[in-house]
């Protein structure tokens, strides 16, 4: 999932776009340390250490990944467990507001670097 | 990142796990019992084979070829399993095999589809106040066939076990709102149509196309509320471990309902507050104006 949401977020980097995650590791500490090794850039709330953390349950999320996807306005227009979707999504809420956003290229098949 | 559905494959993965830990009830091995298990140990013990060999093969052609020989087909153990269930026929054991089956199913189409037709009838008709009903209407909620109604409205009406007639309850209730929104893609994303067709056929769609999602959402709602109200105080995942264990149907049931009422497409999203990694404090709302896409996420 890392590589998606890092191309995701290097694509539009210029654009009105944000990726927040909201974060359910136990762990403070390592996760910061996973973070740097993943270049997580994008801003996460942490959830209280648990996946039964105040704002997960209050979503009623059961699945990971869970994804929102919300218009400038602040409206939910896709939502998905796993992750489906959300590129174009994205896209489609951008042209909206009238913004072509550089395509997302061929997903290539990488192994991960460790 | 793992994957972790819990609810649905949470119980899928440990419900065999608890059964395997209860003794015996009776250690004779001419039972159908323990015919039923000796049947679920030759699969566990080919899968664990099949999976040790698959782990030292080193070229793909030898896993290739293990692949082919070796791994032990649920739907040919399925066969069996319905052999098991025709022998034993009405005697509890027979809706355990049966059980397997519609757990352990890979394939989908019409051929599969009659096959499950068949044990949903069996159930309904023999096996309705069996110990196991409840888990089976819970692993259905997402199931694309009209069967896993029939059966889950079935256990509702007549089973008389109130744990069991609640856990069906609230799979109803899962079931329908799926179940709108499906109907809802259907009758307005020509992509998705298409998809679904492609899937289940075109018999499906109409089906699907025939149903209104207002009035699977209403009924959707109306269950869950009738779970807070008279079936609040029993535990969603009584086999789960540590903060699982304590889940309450009722905040269960609340959370489908705010979900459904406040977090459905179209909706505006509600704020989030709270601090992000590093301790410093912002809310969502602060994002107002630009595309945001909410990622619940976990490296565990």
């Amino acid at each position: 999932m890392y590589p998606h949401e890092r191309s995701l977020v290097k694509r539009l980097a210029n654009q009105p776009f944000a990726l927040i995650g909201v974060n359910s590791d136990q762990d403070r500490k390592a996760l910061k340390q996973t973070m740097e090794k993943e270049h997580i850039t994008w801003r996460s709330f942490w959830d209280g250490g648990s996946t039964n953390g105040p704002i997960a349950s209050k979503w009623n999320v059961h699945g990971w990944p869970t994804i929102y996807v919300l218009d400038s306005k602040g409206v939910i227009r896709h939502k998905s467990v796993g992750g489906l979707g959300m590129d174009a999504a994205v896209n489609t809420l951008l042209k909206e507001m009238g913004i072509d956003a550089p395509q997302a290229k061929e997903e290539k098949q990488q192994p991960e670097k460790k | 990142m793992r994957w972790c559905v819990l609810g649905f494959f949470g119980l899928l993965v440990l419900a065999p796990a608890m059964r395997a830990e209860k003794p015996e009830d009776q250690p004779n091995t001419a039972t159908p019992k323990a015919e039923y298990d000796a049947l679920v140990k030759e699969y566990q013990d080919a899968q664990q084979e099949f999976f040790k060999q698959y782990r030292t093969a080193k070229t793909q052609e030898e896993r290739d070829k293990l692949y082919k020989e070796k791994y032990p087909n649920p739907d040919k153990f399925a066969e069996r399993f319905l052999k098991l269930a025709q022998k034993y026929e009405k005697q509890p054991v027979a809706a355990d095999a049966m059980i397997w089956v519609l757990e352990n199913n890979r394939s989908s189409g019409p051929d599969a589809e009659k096959k499950t037709a068949k044990i949903v009838e069996a159930l309904i008709a023999d096996h309705i106040q069996h110990n196991r009903i409840g888990e089976v209407c819970q692993r259905l909620v997402y199931s694309p066939s009209p069967l896993a109604e029939k059966l889950i409205r079935a256990v509702i009406e007549k089973n008389t076990d109130r744990t069991v007639v609640a856990q069906a309850t609230f799979s109803l209730g899962q079931y329908l709102k799926n179940r709108a929104e499906l109907v809802q893609q259907v009758k307005t994303d020509g992509d998705r149509r298409k998809q679904v067709e492609q899937f289940y056929g075109k018999e499906f769609v109409e089906q699907l196309r025939a149903r209104e999602p207002a009035k699977l959402t209403k009924e959707a709602e109306d269950l869950f509320q009738r779970i807070i109200d008279k079936y609040g105080d029993l535990k969603r995942y009584p086999n789960l471990p540590g903060e699982y264990a304590k889940i309450t149907l009722a905040k269960s049931a609340a959370g489908e309902l705010f979900e459904m009422r406040n977090l459905a497409i179209g909706k505006p999203a509600p704020d989030v507050e709270g601090e992000d990694i590093d301790g410093k404090k912002f809310k969502l709302s602060e994002y107002r104006g630009k595309v945001v896409v909410i990622d619940f996420w976990g490296h565990w």
